[in-house]
């Protein structure tokens, strides 16, 4: 009797075990992990503020093929931050710079840029692992990057 | 001779030396052969090629080369053309109403569940344009005087939008 | 202006009318200079069809900032400055303007033409302008894309050393070095050609 009771315990603690694990993959399922950075564009081999670092290599090849006239580019500000299904989250780059951004679903996300507390402008788009997008505005040297981290 | 010599007696033939190093140019050209004969090789050349730029026979006919060039002209957005003939608006004003009315409901629409607006190269970007391409961004300016520019790079999946006011300040290169 | 006018209309009228929206002057327009945006588009890229394409991305790009041409410099200047940033762009998205190799990269900082011997016979001479345009032509394809491109805006286009480093997006150092070895190396290839002829 004792085994029977011991082996009802054992599975309805894995059935247990098993839907959490189920409902927190679902719920995970719908999360982004994100990485915004600001990254400052320049012709200069060393940028004026010594203490910036340059970006990652990956990154670095990605702007380099877009049509934006710097050679180099600089970490000027970088987050890290998760997104939950539905969720906003507002990130501050830079005393100027402000970011929000929407989980839309189906890693789509909405980016709003936001410079000195006006909303500059929207993009809403898919952003899959391998997807970056870049984001700026005006004459400024200094760009929005945001992509999913693994 | 040294490297920046040879540049400098370059961009004294070619009209781009200052005029306070010009005359350190023609001292070396009168004392240094080598530097005569290097200056009239460059001369040469430049003349050859000015004066005998190969001619290059076009490969098409006029109409089906401008055939192209108007289909393309006439699938732009009317926000990108040019502008607008006047006389042909006046006639159509009521039917623009409501094709802009009907876009209007539309972008409603894919802002609910957003669609995509595609480009192959940088181009101007209104909110109301329509695509079938799922993963292109939606974009949407916030200010009246702003515009923008985006710019798909497929291969390496980056998108890259550009607000701005003024397409030539913005640090991107376009013509 | 009705259609009969056009091909005795300026290209100032006929930019007049087009930014009205009459396409039949900007037809006008690109028959007239269409034989130059081609070849200038061919220069560069040295491919008819790369040309073609961007010829006509040029004339649709020229439509629509027809409102931007200030009349400053001559429409056909104009557009041919679109057709340049184009192939530009394209030979920036294709890889074929950045320092990459190591020969290259020994050229631009004037190691291989100061061992190129200097042509003292002007290998031109006595030649017929279209036997020269065709050996140039030789030429101009034995050269990287970097070296015939500052070329091409150079003497064909007569920019100067900041206007090509501002559109080729290097600096006035490059441009001068890039200048001097392609025309090194023309003299050479010229000479060869020449040899190769006899």
């Amino acid at each position: 009797m004792k085994i029977i009771l011991s082996m009802t315990k054992l599975i309805c603690a894995a059935a247990i075990f098993l839907s959490l694990a189920c409902v927190s993959a679902r719920a995970a399922d719908g999360d982004l992990k994100l990485d915004a950075q600001l990254i400052l564009g320049t012709n200069d081999e060393k940028p004026k503020d010594s203490g910036l670092k340059p970006v990652a290599k990956d990154i670095e090849k990605k702007l380099k093929h877009l049509p934006l006239k710097w050679d180099h580019y600089y970490v000027q500000a970088s987050k890290k931050f998760n997104l939950a299904a539905d969720g906003t989250k507002k990130v501050s780059l830079s005393k100027t710079c402000q970011i929000s951004v929407k989980n839309l679903g189906d890693s789509k996300v909405e980016l709003t840029l936001v410079d000195q507390d006006k909303t500059v402008g929207k993009i809403t788009q898919s952003l899959h692992k391998s997807q970056t997008l870049v984001a700026g505005a005006g004459a400024e040297n200094s760009i929005v990057v945001l992509q999913q981290t693994d | 001779m040294t490297t920046e010599q040879q540049l400098k007696l370059q961009a004294y033939l070619d009209g781009e030396l200052p005029e306070r190093e010009t005359r350190k140019v023609e001292l070396l050209l009168q004392d240094d052969v080598e530097a005569a004969k290097l200056f009239a090789e460059l001369k040469n050349t430049r003349q050859a090629l000015a004066e005998n730029e190969p001619q290059i026979k076009f490969p098409e006919s006029r109409e089906f080369y401008w055939s192209k060039i108007a289909q393309r002209i006439q699938k732009l957005e009317p926000e990108e053309v040019s502008e607008t003939n006047f006389n042909w608006r006046r006639l159509l004003w009521p039917i623009s109403l409501t094709a802009g009315a009907i876009a209007v409901c539309f972008l409603a629409v894919i802002l609910q569940n957003p669609a995509a607006n595609k480009s192959d190269a940088i181009a101007s970007i209104s909110p109301t344009s329509i695509s079938t391409d799922v993963d292109a961004p939606v974009v949407e300016s916030a200010q009246a005087d702003s515009e923008a520019m985006t710019y798909e790079d497929k291969s390496d999946g980056t998108t890259l939008v550009w607000f701005s006011a003024d397409e030539n300040s913005a640090p991107i290169k376009t013509f | 202006m009705s259609g009969k006018d056009f091909p005795n209309a300026t290209d100032e009228t006929l930019v007049r009318a087009a930014r009205r929206g009459d396409m039949g002057a900007f037809e006008e327009l690109v028959a007239r200079h269409r034989d130059k945006i081609f070849a200038r588009a061919v220069s560069m890229m040295r491919n008819e069809d790369d040309a073609i394409d961007l010829s006509q991305e040029a004339w649709v790009k020229g439509w629509q900032r027809l409102k931007q041409f200030q009349f400053e410099s001559s429409f056909a200047t104009w557009m041919t400055r679109i057709v340049i940033n184009l192939c530009l762009d394209q030979l920036r998205r294709q890889k074929r303007v950045r320092v990459e190799s190591i020969e290259m990269l020994d050229e631009e900082s004037g190691g291989v033409e100061k061992q190129m011997p200097v042509v003292t016979v002007n290998p031109t001479e006595r030649l017929e302008r279209n036997e020269l345009r065709a050996r140039i032509d030789l030429a101009l394809a034995q050269l990287t894309d970097a070296h015939r491109t500052v070329l091409v805006l150079h003497e064909f286009e007569r920019m100067e050393y900041k206007e090509i480093s501002k559109a080729m997006d290097c600096s006035i150092g490059t441009v001068m070095s890039r200048l001097f070895y392609a025309r090194r190396k023309m003299a050479a290839l010229l000479v060869e050609l020449k040899k190769e002829k006899l």
